[in-house]
């Protein structure tokens, strides 16, 4: 069976999980083990990753896989990204510091936001509104990458979908330019 | 204007005539003033007429008088909002665009290859950063701004793709452009982000993958 992915990522309490729940077709399989980190407020962490998947009208399947959030899990990111179509970066604007956050997946993800397509969506922004979008997209431009910076709540399906539409424009766009 | 001493060209330079019958007359009359001005910088002799021209001078929006039959003429665009086609001067008028302008219309016209009215940039456009929220406004620019962050895109194939009308493609443009968020792409084939593909890439290469997915998301499909 042919099977696509795109990756989630971002820092713990991001939202991963529950951006993938909110689209998948089956509950998130999860490999949560609890959560020993008081830094973090949540009973339970991802330790390995989890997924949620879709399938296609020609029965492939589309597997959205949600990385490990801590650095440490580096080495997995690389594995993951290995055939990837596309990176959501989730950024969690309630940390102290989302930009210096955001700037260990750039490093992590450097190939695969290169090669394929990338958005990052940055949650809790109604509680924290600073950094603002702005600040996000001219980070970005400073660290050499282009793409659609969005605010985002994770439970909602309509913003996960709009988050992948945004993957699946860049992808048809460059696709239309590989073959022109 | 500064005026540069500059050697004037050897007697053998090619005589090209323009038109600027279909601009207004103050700028018309600025346009040849500027145009004589230039004269001893310029690569070729350019001489204003009213009949069999090289060259039309039009203000944006109006379309250069075309004889049926005949081959296409050499147009340069003039005003304020329409920077995206590929021979488009600015108003007020600057000597050096003027300049340029000329030099590049005259070498093509020379060589046999006139600019057809309206053509575009031919490397396209693409965004510097991604565009704040009072840029963006509706989903169509967040769409369209999407495309721009994978690659640089032309005025046409914004429209086309983007399923926008000439006129939004072109507002949207400018106000990037004010906005200091675009610049243009001199035709290579690189993106914003790496060009090469990888073998990966060839999955999406596979007929319709991306046409199943939309589907599956509930997802319209975009403008072929």
């Amino acid at each position: 069976m042919i099977e696509h992915k795109i990756l989630f990522t971002g820092t713990t309490g991001a939202g991963k999980t529950t951006a993938i729940g909110a689209v998948s077709e089956i509950p998130p399989l999860s490999t949560d083990v609890r959560n020993t980190d008081p830094a973090v407020a949540k009973a339970m962490t991802t330790a390995g990753l989890d997924f949620g998947e879709l399938t296609l009208a020609n029965g492939e399947k589309l597997r959205l896989y949600g990385t490990p959030g801590q650095q440490r899990f580096e080495f997995m990111w690389q594995i993951l990204a290995k055939g990837a179509l596309g990176l959501v970066i989730l950024a969690d604007n309630s940390r102290p510091e989302p930009l210096a956050d955001l700037d260990v997946y750039l490093a992590g993800f450097r190939k695969l936001i290169a090669e394929a397509a990338c958005v990052v969506a940055v949650g809790r922004m109604e509680t924290h509104p600073q950094p603002d979008l702005e600040a996000f997209a001219a980070h970005l431009a400073l660290r050499g990458v282009i793409c659609p910076v969005i605010p985002i709540d994770a439970r909602e399906a309509q913003q996960v979908t709009q988050l992948l539409e945004l993957l699946l424009i860049q992808l048809e766009s460059k696709m239309g330019s590989e073959t022109a | 204007m500064a005026v540069e001493a500059h050697p004037h060209p050897a007697a053998g330079r090619i005589t090209l005539a323009f038109s600027t019958a279909s601009l207004a007359p103050r700028d018309a009359t600025l346009f040849k003033s500027f145009v004589r001005l230039l004269d001893h910088r310029t690569h070729h002799k350019w001489v204003c007429a009213t009949d069999t021209v090289d060259l039309h001078v039009v203000p944006e929006g109006v379309s250069a008088p075309r004889d049926a039959g005949a081959p296409a003429t050499a147009v340069l665009t003039v005003g304020t909002s329409r920077r995206y086609l590929a021979h488009f001067l600015t108003l007020p008028i600057h000597a050096d665009e003027l300049e340029t302008e000329l030099n590049k219309l005259g070498a093509l016209i020379a060589a046999g290859r006139p600019a057809p009215a309206d053509q575009e940039c031919a490397g396209g456009f693409r965004l510097v950063r991604w565009p704040p929220a009072t840029l963006l406004g509706s989903p169509a620019r967040v769409r369209l701004a999407a495309m721009m962050s994978a690659g640089p895109l032309t005025l046409q194939a914004a429209q086309l793709r983007a399923g926008l009308s000439a006129e939004d493609c072109s507002r949207f443009f400018e106000a990037l452009g004010q906005a200091g968020l675009l610049c243009e792409d001199k035709g290579s084939s690189t993106y914003t982000v790496a060009p090469q593909p990888r073998p990966e890439t060839t999955r999406l290469a596979q007929p319709g993958l991306i046409a199943l997915i939309r589907n599956r998301l509930g997802l319209a499909g975009p403008r072929p």
